[in-house]
């Protein structure tokens, strides 16, 4: 069989963990992009979270965080998708090991189309942890869909625990001491997966068959193909589609000083 | 302001953490005491050009890989979609060699692809061949068998529809799912019933902002039908309207709309909106609404142009595949024209349906025609169910007067009439005036 794709894959998801050693430490695993994953994902698709990235800003000292949610937008809709206003969007953060997160950095949406509003609020101690959660109050700040804004993190410390933050929003990412900057975007993306997604179908029949399935694929474990096609037959499925994403950039330090593990959910509105 | 609380329902990771083999969390259960939301949010407003480009997209992705089974079966889903926006006839071929295209490619484990077919076919009237198209989808996913029952429904297999729906998976009662069972209950003739359906179904379809606009009004107009089937004309006026506030474009709505006024008695108002509708679609039975309307207001010479584009835009539309044969004999049969014709074409949709529908557009026909005692055979075909439609009623009502079965013909106008007092802009005060005829003829 000929894994040229997948082979690809493992690639890009050995970068994005190299890019994660550096700044924390050894990585160890790492779980590749998954689309429209379950029936109630499919049935809201804001919610549908596909993948996450983490590697070092331009600047040395800072970390990227990238959320990749609601794929499939066709090329040149983008005008016509944004952020689920039901859903509270966060990168959870653990800095001691545990798996529990100690950090949080959210997002939430208010109207629709190109005007929607970006709440933004963290890097934060979250009041509660694991499946119920609430939009915290620390470091809030607001911009708009597809527009980059910067928020002034105050001199708080480590951990979103410091007393000074101010959490302001600032157009001019040069107004704010760089220690103290956190940069946001959210807004339409490019889905930075890449698969031959159509002969993934044909090798694995279960791919093939739409979520809601209640009975067992066709043949489930009888290939209708040997292997990926070759290149320059191959095709990317997800090459032309757009996601949206919910971009971070932030100063390390903001995130602790040890090995840390990162993690995104989607939560809906009760 | 109050927070707003968040509940998990999935966990998606591609995770980087040091030192520990870590695993994907899974799902946990959402507590089920947390307040309800308090803020609703908006739907993004109607785009006129979105399904167009989306059909645009999805052709040049299955240009761009010749072997894409998946691009080409979502081109079928996007031209249908595209259709039901429209009205273009041109659109189910597409559709249909789209999805063709694609099985083409694959058969295997391709249930979307045979879905799309079916639904083309459908569209084309084309049931038994959409039937098996629908059964070999359900083989790979059994939500496909809400298209068969939904067949099943238009063939007048109302039992087999309701097996088929039993196998299907409910997923939440999502809308779909609702309105399935309001159609059902509805010819089961438990009207009360099917619209508590349809309005859960139009709330749930509202609040769901990821369903395309005209899927939402689709809900809305289908609410409106129960109302005005039940002469709750003000309600349905209501449910038409949300339908538009969310699709403009609705010419189902529009069309639901000139009906409405014209059961009111408002010629001008049913004017105004089935030229509306007539703009957008102009199908058969909104044209024959304007010659009514026209004819009702004195005004023959544009009756008599609508009345020949009846005809003219009914046979265009077939040679497109778009099929309004039952609703051209009903017309023939409701002016006294072309009476041959209507019969031809009731007994030719008799071929492959034998729902409740075509046995009432059969009877009305042959009563027309003269022929009591099969129309009255094809009435009791069409009452089966006892379903709460006043115009089967009605229709036999005055089948049983021409053939002298007066008890009969008093039953069956007196319920016409108390199902719904206005179910038609013209056939209420002829139930009246037959049945005072009755009344006097059992007096005297």
């Amino acid at each position: 069989m000929n894994f040229s794709s997948k082979r690809r894959k493992n690639l890009l998801g050995a970068g994005v963990l190299a890019a994660a050693a550096l700044t924390f430490g050894v990585s160890q695993f790492a779980i590749g992009s998954d689309h429209g994953d379950t029936v109630e994902v499919v049935q809201k698709p804001g919610t549908d979270l596909t993948d996450l990235h983490i590697f070092p800003g331009a600047d040395p000292n800072n970390v990227v965080l990238t959320m990749s949610v609601r794929p499939l937008i066709p090329a040149g809709q983008a005008a016509n998708f944004s952020f689920d206003q039901d859903v509270l969007y966060q990168f959870k953060i653990d800095t001691s090991g545990d798996f529990v997160e100690d950090l949080v950095i959210q997002a939430r949406f208010e109207g629709t189309g190109a005007s929607q509003r970006v709440f933004v609020s963290g890097p934060v101690r979250p009041s509660r942890t694991g499946t119920t959660t609430v939009f915290e109050g620390g470091n809030r700040a607001t911009g708009t869909i597809n527009q980059p804004f910067t928020v002034d993190l105050g001199s708080a410390g480590a951990n979103g625990t410091g007393t000074t933050s101010t959490g302001t929003t600032s157009t001019n990412p040069n107004n704010v001491a760089a220690a103290n900057r956190m940069r946001v975007f959210a807004g339409v993306r490019s889905d930075p997966f890449f698969l031959d997604f159509e002969q993934l179908a044909n090798i694995l029949p279960d791919r093939a068959v739409p979520l809601g399935l209640k009975s067992p694929p066709e043949n489930p474990n009888e290939p209708m193909a040997p292997g990926f096609r070759p290149p320059g037959q191959a095709q990317d499925f997800f090459a032309n589609f757009n996601l949206l994403a919910f971009v971070v950039e932030l100063p390390k330090a903001r995130l602790g000083t040890g090995k840390i593990g990162v993690w995104m959910t989607t939560s809906v509105a009760r | 302001m109050k927070p707003r609380r968040f509940v998990l329902p999935l966990l998606c990771a591609s995770v980087v953490v040091a030192g520990l083999g870590f695993q994907m969390l899974r799902t946990r259960a959402a507590q089920p005491s947390l307040p309800e939301k308090t803020v609703s949010a908006a739907r993004a407003p109607y785009n006129p050009d979105l399904v167009h480009q989306t059909v645009e997209f999805y052709a040049l992705e299955a240009r761009r890989d010749p072997q894409s089974a998946l691009n080409r079966a979502m081109l079928a889903r996007w031209y249908l979609e595209s259709y039901r926006e429209s009205g273009d006839g041109t659109d189910i071929d597409k559709a249909e060699r789209a999805a063709r295209a694609s099985l083409k490619l694959r058969t295997r484990n391709n249930g979307d692809a045979f879905l799309q077919l079916s639904r083309a076919l459908v569209a084309q009237h084309r049931f038994p061949e959409a039937l098996a198209a629908a059964r070999r989808a359900a083989q790979y996913d059994r939500m496909a068998f809400r298209q068969s029952a939904s067949i099943q429904i238009e063939m007048g297999d109302y039992q087999a529809a309701e097996r088929d729906l039993l196998r299907a998976p409910a997923e939440g009662e999502d809308p779909a799912y609702l309105e399935l069972r309001a159609r059902l209950m509805e010819i089961g003739g438990n009207s009360e019933g099917a619209l508590k359906l349809s309005q859960q179904a139009a709330r749930k379809a509202e609040a769901n902002l990821d369903m395309p606009h005209q899927s939402v009004a689709w809900f809305h107009e289908r609410e409106g039908h129960r109302y005005a089937m039940m002469g709750r004309l003000d309600e349905a006026e209501k449910s038409y309207q949300s339908a538009l506030r969310v699709f403009p474009r609705d010419y189902r709505s529009m069309a639901a709309l000139a009906r409405l006024h014209a059961n009111r008695g408002d010629w001008r108002g049913a004017i105004e909106w089935a030229g509306k509708a007539a703009a957008i679609v102009p199908a058969p039975e909104t044209l024959a609404l304007l010659g009514d309307a026209h004819a009702a207001l004195g005004e023959s010479v544009k009756a008599g142009q609508q009345f020949r584009l009846v005809e003219q835009i009914g046979q265009l539309d077939r040679a497109q595949g778009v099929v309004y044969d039952r609703q051209r004999a009903l017309f023939y049969a409701d002016h006294n024209r072309n009476l041959d014709e209507a019969l031809t074409l009731a007994r030719g949709e008799l071929r492959f349906r034998h729902d409740i529908y075509t046995h009432d557009t059969l009877a009305w026909v042959l009563y027309k025609k003269g022929r009591f005692s099969e129309a009255a055979a094809a009435s009791e075909r069409a009452l089966k169910w006892k379903t709460r439609d006043a115009s089967l009623w009605y229709h036999a009502g005055a089948i049983a007067a021409a053939q002298g079965r007066k008890g009969r013909a008093r039953e069956y106008l007196q319920r016409a009439l108390s199902i719904n007092p206005r179910f038609h802009p013209t056939a209420p005060a002829h139930a009246r005036a037959l049945l005072a005829r009755l009344e006097t003829a059992k007096s005297g």
